[in-house]
This record gives structure tokens, sequence and C-alpha cells, in this order.
């Protein structure tokens, strides 16, 4: 059995934080990185499944995703996870969700795993397009926002409920191999043992790049994607206004507020 | 590494692993030389210098060079940073963008004369942030005063500064809202408490009656006032006598629960509410010492299980009464009585075999507790189970060496800061994962090294 899970790096903003020269992102030197919270229940889950399958199969997790996105794979690793892979270079600056799924897409390709779990969303750019564009280019079943999930490895399906508007839940059945992209709460993951952090120094993880993958400078990138963002800003905060008075000087302060916004 | 204690040995761990948060933790407490070297390892990155402006456990020796640096992002982040202290903030000052005066205008160790020299006409935010700022001193406040607006009034009425002469001001140009605060701020004029005491607006007598500083016989008019919030608040009163609470026959459950707090009561008064229909009251009472045994006795019998284990937390509860406690149904109660650390032995026995993790978690901090069962609980699957070892006076050494070891950061943050901790867990420590941990450990090996010098 082996699953591969997919993860990203974040960014969590300070309080007060400045936007890159560029305009088209924040100032990194304003940012904490950690996993992307999605990504550890996707993580836990596969753990799960090899924990009731005997301690048998392997987890591969993997990122796109620059240097400092090393200390997550390994964090991974420290968990319990067998394997990482980073996929990064200069050319993969810039990608957007379908360029990032079409690299993730190569490497599920290369590794050839039993299922693909990924979180439901980033926290920071929050596209939730990721998953399903890795399902499509591989033209693999899917279910998104996976609430709870029975999968015995070797298994031909997988039966997974998925969270519906509404407070509604489906539960579905989907042949495998499939790419699951899991939801906050299907389970509660674990933190790693020092003892974990430690070996997890010892465990592989390969860097590769966009060329080892076969893909070509076309296909990542900036040149690669189907969005591209112009600029990222924070909008003029709207006014508030505390009425007080008596209830008909508070209504006559409405009424002109009214009129100001209705231009009357 | 041995668990030596001096801070030599410290400042080369310190600069053998060039760990930035250990680095800051010694900062203070090493030689101008070390201090040198260390801040080779605590400033080369802008992001540190950005997370060290703002937070507020920084030593004051970091903070001083920090408000140095000709950086505005540093500036306007150390501006807000609660820990800085008035001469830094006054250093601040001397070099000020608007947004950084508009931060000390608000800040509470901003120096007096740093306020009063702030520039405020014309300037709407920093006027209201100094209208907020309890060190703003009198002759300011009067200025401010002139022209000011409801929202500003709100900032000036709970300033500790305000005098009879501010007061009465804003009492006559503020709303009911200033004028309930005028009426409970301490040096309220006598003519406006009188004012206040007939005013027609609820909020106004309810703030009065919660002024410490009222006489008694204020206090005795609101605890008959025909609203049941004035009447909670006067019995809530600190400065009420308990031989003026009369009998406890309120018809409000609010006022009662407020009487029911109260920790002068009598054992009649006690008895009254002893079989109040409202289980907060009855809880209360339980928790009161002066209950007589037959009130305890009673209420440890009683429907509702908060009320029984408000009882066995009640330090006059009788060994009788908590040895049924202990085998209660619910294991909330028998969690309650495994807390007390005056517990009679044979009962915690009998709790130690208890499965529950609330009555663990209780039994893993009681100072009673075997040591055996205090290292089979450091082993627990639960987590915060675990944790409740690491505060246990009688933490046996193994527990806290396997403790060191545990997968939940809290527990092992916890561990770093309880005086508890081994000098041998606080190495082990200085390689945790995580920074606030490391910067705990290293600050707390810094101060047993100067200890021990």
């Amino acid at each position: 059995m082996k699953i591969l899970v997919a993860i990203k790096q974040v960014a969590n903003l300070d309080d007060e934080f400045e936007i890159r020269e560029d305009g088209k992102d924040v100032d990194p030197d304003f940012c904490d990185f950690e996993i992307n919270e999605w990504d550890d229940y996707s993580l836990e889950t596969a753990l799960q499944i090899r924990e009731n399958n005997g301690d048998e199969g392997e987890i591969v997790v993997v990122t796109v995703g620059p240097d400092d996105a090393e200390d997550e794979l390994r964090k991974c690793l420290g968990k319990g996870a067998d394997r990482a892979i980073r996929v990064w270079d200069d050319a993969i600056e810039g990608s957007d969700q379908v360029a990032i799924a079409r690299i993730l897409t190569k490497v599920v390709e290369q590794e050839a795993p039993d299922m693909v779990f990924m979180g439901v969303q980033a926290a920071d750019n929050a596209y939730a397009q990721t998953g399903m564009s890795v399902a499509k280019q591989l033209g693999w079943p899917h279910a998104a926002v996976v609430s709870s999930l029975d999968y015995t490895p070797g298994a031909s399906t997988a039966t997974a409920r998925r969270e519906l508007e509404g407070g509604l839940e489906e539960e579905i059945t989907v042949n495998c191999p499939a790419v699951l992209t899991i939801q906050l709460g299907i389970n509660e993951p674990r933190y790693a043992s020092l003892r974990g952090i430690k070996q997890a120094a010892a465990k592989p993880l390969d860097e590769i790049s966009h060329g080892d993958l076969g893909l070509s400078d076309d296909e990542v990138g900036e040149a690669g994607s189907v969005s591209r963002v112009r600029k990222v800003f924070v909008p003029e905060k709207g006014q508030a206004e505390l009425i007080e008075g008596t209830p008909a000087e508070q209504a006559a302060r409405l009424a002109e507020i009214l009129k100001e916004l209705s231009g009357a | 590494m041995a668990a030596s204690l001096d801070l030599t040995s410290l400042m080369e761990f310190a600069v053998e692993q060039g760990d930035p948060y250990v680095a800051l933790a010694l900062h203070p407490f090493v030689d101008e030389d070390s201090q040198a070297g260390l801040e080779g390892i605590i400033f080369p990155r802008k992001r540190l210098k950005l997370i060290f402006s703002a937070a507020p456990y920084t030593p004051k020796t970091i903070l001083a060079l920090l408000v140095e640096e000709d950086d505005e992002q540093l500036r306007l982040r150390l501006s807000k940073n609660p820990a800085l202290a008035p001469p830094l903030l006054a250093k601040l000052f001397e070099k000020a963008s608007p947004a950084v005066i508009k931060n000390l205008a608000a800040h509470r160790n901003t120096p007096v004369d740093v306020l009063q020299q702030i520039d405020w006409q014309g300037n709407e935010i920093v006027r209201t942030a100094l209208c907020g700022n309890s060190n703003v001193p009198l002759t300011l406040l009067r200025q401010l005063m002139v022209g000011s607006t409801t929202a500003e009034k709100k900032g000036l009425v709970n300033n500790p500064n305000a005098d009879h002469t501010l007061l009465t001001e804003l009492w006559n140009g503020g709303d009911k809202f200033v004028q309930g605060e005028v009426a409970a701020h301490k040096a309220c004029p006598p003519e406006l408490r009188e004012i206040a005491l007939q005013h027609p607006d609820v909020l106004v007598r309810r703030k009065l009656a919660s002024n410490e500083s009222l006489a008694s016989d204020c206090l005795l008019l609101l605890m008959k006032d025909e609203d049941a919030l004035v009447r909670s608040a006067a019995i809530g009163n600190a400065g009420l006598e308990d031989d003026h609470l009369g009998n406890a026959d309120d018809p409000s459950i609010r006022v009662r629960r407020t009487e029911a707090k109260r920790e002068d009561l009598s054992a009649q008064f006690i008895e009254g509410l002893a079989g109040d229909e409202d289980h907060w009251v009855r809880r209360w009472v339980a928790r009161q010492s002066a209950a007589s045994e037959a009130v305890m006795q009673q209420l440890s019998q009683d429907k509702v299980m908060e009320v029984r284990r408000a009882v066995g937390r009640n330090p006059s509860c009788p060994d009788y009464i908590l040895e049924r406690l202990a085998k209660d149904e619910d294991s909330w109660v028998r969690a309650g009585v495994a807390l007390r650390e005056d517990l009679a032995r044979h009962i915690l026995v009998g709790l130690e075999s208890d499965e529950d993790i609330d009555v663990k978690s209780a039994v893993g901090r009681n100072p009673g507790t075997d040591e055996s069962v205090l290292l089979a609980i450091a082993d627990h699957e639960n987590r915060d189970v675990r944790r409740s070892v690491i505060v246990n006076p009688h933490v046996p050494d193994a527990a806290l060496i396997k403790l060191q070891d545990d997968p939940y950061p809290l527990n092992r943050a916890i561990l770093s800061g309880h005086p508890n901790c081994l000098t041998e867990n606080l190495w082990f420590l200085l390689k945790d994962p995580e920074p606030q941990v490391r910067y705990t450990a290293g600050k707390a090996l810094a101060v047993r090294c100067l200890g021990t010098a």
C-alpha cells in the first residue's frame, strides 16, 4: 500500500504586515510559515489507515515549494511518513494552482500510489482547486471535503462522507485509486514525538526539479498558469458609527446617514 | 551534556547551537562581551527583529537595542509592546512618526512628561488615545475635556486621576453611560452620589452600587432598590459588611446568587440559602467554609452534580462526607475530591485506581499520590492527564525525565517554566523543536546559574 499526501507550507500573517515591492504578495518578513492546517488532517488520515493495516505500507509526502518548505516535510516525517519529495526550482516560482496541480500530477504518475490525500484548501490562498485539478489531470475518481473515510488498503473502493451545505452530509463510494481532499476535524492530528523528529533527519527527502518530472518550462511558473496575481492589497475599510442619544435623535442621525449614502 | 549550572557552559551551548531563542534568553544575564556574541545570533534576520520588537517576553536589554534602530517597522511594533519600559518609550518619542505617537498616547507605560508633550490638537485619534490612557495627569485631562465628544468623555471618566471638578463637568455634559461611570468613580463628589442614588435610570444606580468607596448608609438604601440588578450590585460590593446582609429571602435569583458568592457569610445566612431552588446558589453555598456539617451533609446529596462537587471542594468538609463523594456516580464530583491536598490517605488510595481522565488528572496533581501511581500517570495516553504530574510538588524525577520527551508541545512548555523542572530537564529542553520551550528553558537555566554563583 502506498498513500501520497500532498502538503503546502502556508504563510501566517502578522497583525501588521507590508506588501512586497512588486505588489503581488505579502513581504515574507511579516509572515510565519507553517504547514497548512488541512494537510495535518490529511497526513493523520494516512497514518491511521497504515496503523489499522498492521503498520504495513508506505506514506510519501510531497510539496511544491522553496527551501524553507523542507521544514514542513521534516515535521511530517517526524510524525511517521516514510519518505518526502520537494519539487522546486526558479522556473516554478509564480505557478498558479493549475500549474502546481500539473507538477503534483507528474509526481503521482511517478509514485503510482493507491490513494492521494490533499487538504480541502490552503489557509493562505484558499483556492480549494489543487486537489480536484490533480484528479482531473490524472483522470482519477475524486471526492472533495471528506469528513469521514472508510478505506482498507488493497480494496477497489473507498467510502467517504462529504460535508455539504446546510449541515447535510453525503456518503459516496469512489473507485480506487482516487484523489480525496480532506476536511478539518476528520481526526485528531498527532504531534511528532521528539524521537520521531530526530529520526526524521535521517529519512529520505528527495529534491527534484520540474525537469526531473518531464515538464517543460512552459508548463510551470507563470507560463504554465491559467491565472496570474495582478495585485494584493488591503481594501479600504468601511466606516462605523455608534449612534447615541434619545430614540428620536438616533432616528434623525440614521436618516441623515441614509441620505448621505444615497446622495440625497 | 551534563546537568551543570554555570553560565560559561550555557554560553558555549548557545554559541554552538546558534539558536536565537536561547541567545535571547541568556542576553540579560551575561557580561557585555558575551552579549555582543549573542547579538550576532539574535539580530541577523529582519523577521526575528520584528518578532522580538512586538513580543512582551523580549528582555529589556534587547528592547533597548531595538529602540536605537532607525527602522519604522520596528518602532511601530516597539511602541505597542506592553513590556516596553517608560525610558524606552521616551526614547521612541524623540524620533516618533505620527503612527508611533498614536501608540505612545495609548501606551500604559508612557511617562507623564511624554504624554504632556504629545501634540493632540487637531488629531482625533491621538486625542482619543490620550482620553483613554489612565496615566494622563489631571492638568491634561482638563485640557482634553474642552470640546470632548461623548466617546472621549467615556475614556476620561475612567481615568483614576479625574477629580471632583472634572467628574462634575463630565456628569453635566455626559449621557447616562458617562453618568454611570461618574457614579462608580472612587472620587465621585458626594452631591453627585446623592443625585445618582435617586437617578431614574437603573444603570446609574447600579454603577453607584458597585462603588467600593460608598458609605454603608447609601449601600443599605441601594440594597432596598426596586431593581434586582441594583440590589445585586450593592450586595456584591466589597465595602458592605456581612451584618448588613439581612435575610436570605430576596425574590431575585440574581441577588441570591451574589449573596451566596460572598466570602463572609454567617452560618445562619448560609443555612437560609442552602435550600434555595436555584442550583447556582446552592453551588456557591456548598463552597462556604463556614457552612455547618448539616448543610454540607444536605448538599452532598444534592441532585445537581456541581453542588455535590462544590461540597467536595469545601475546605471544611469532613472526611466521612468526602469518603462518600469519592464514590459518587459522577466522575466530576470524584475529581473534585481527588484535587484536595488534605485528603485522607485511605480516600486517595481508592481514587488512585479510578480510570476516569478527570479523576486521573486530579490524582496526578495531588501531592499525596503514591510515586508509582504518578509514574504511571506520566505515561498515560491522554496528554492532558500526563500534564497533571508536572505540577505535582512531589513529582518523582523519573516522571519528569519521561515528560521532557512528551510529544505534546504544551506539556513541554509547562515543564520548562515550572519550578519542579530539573536542571537535567532544562538542558534537554534547550534543544526542543518549539522556540518558546527553548527560550523558557534557557532563561530558567540562567536564573539558576546566577542563584548558585
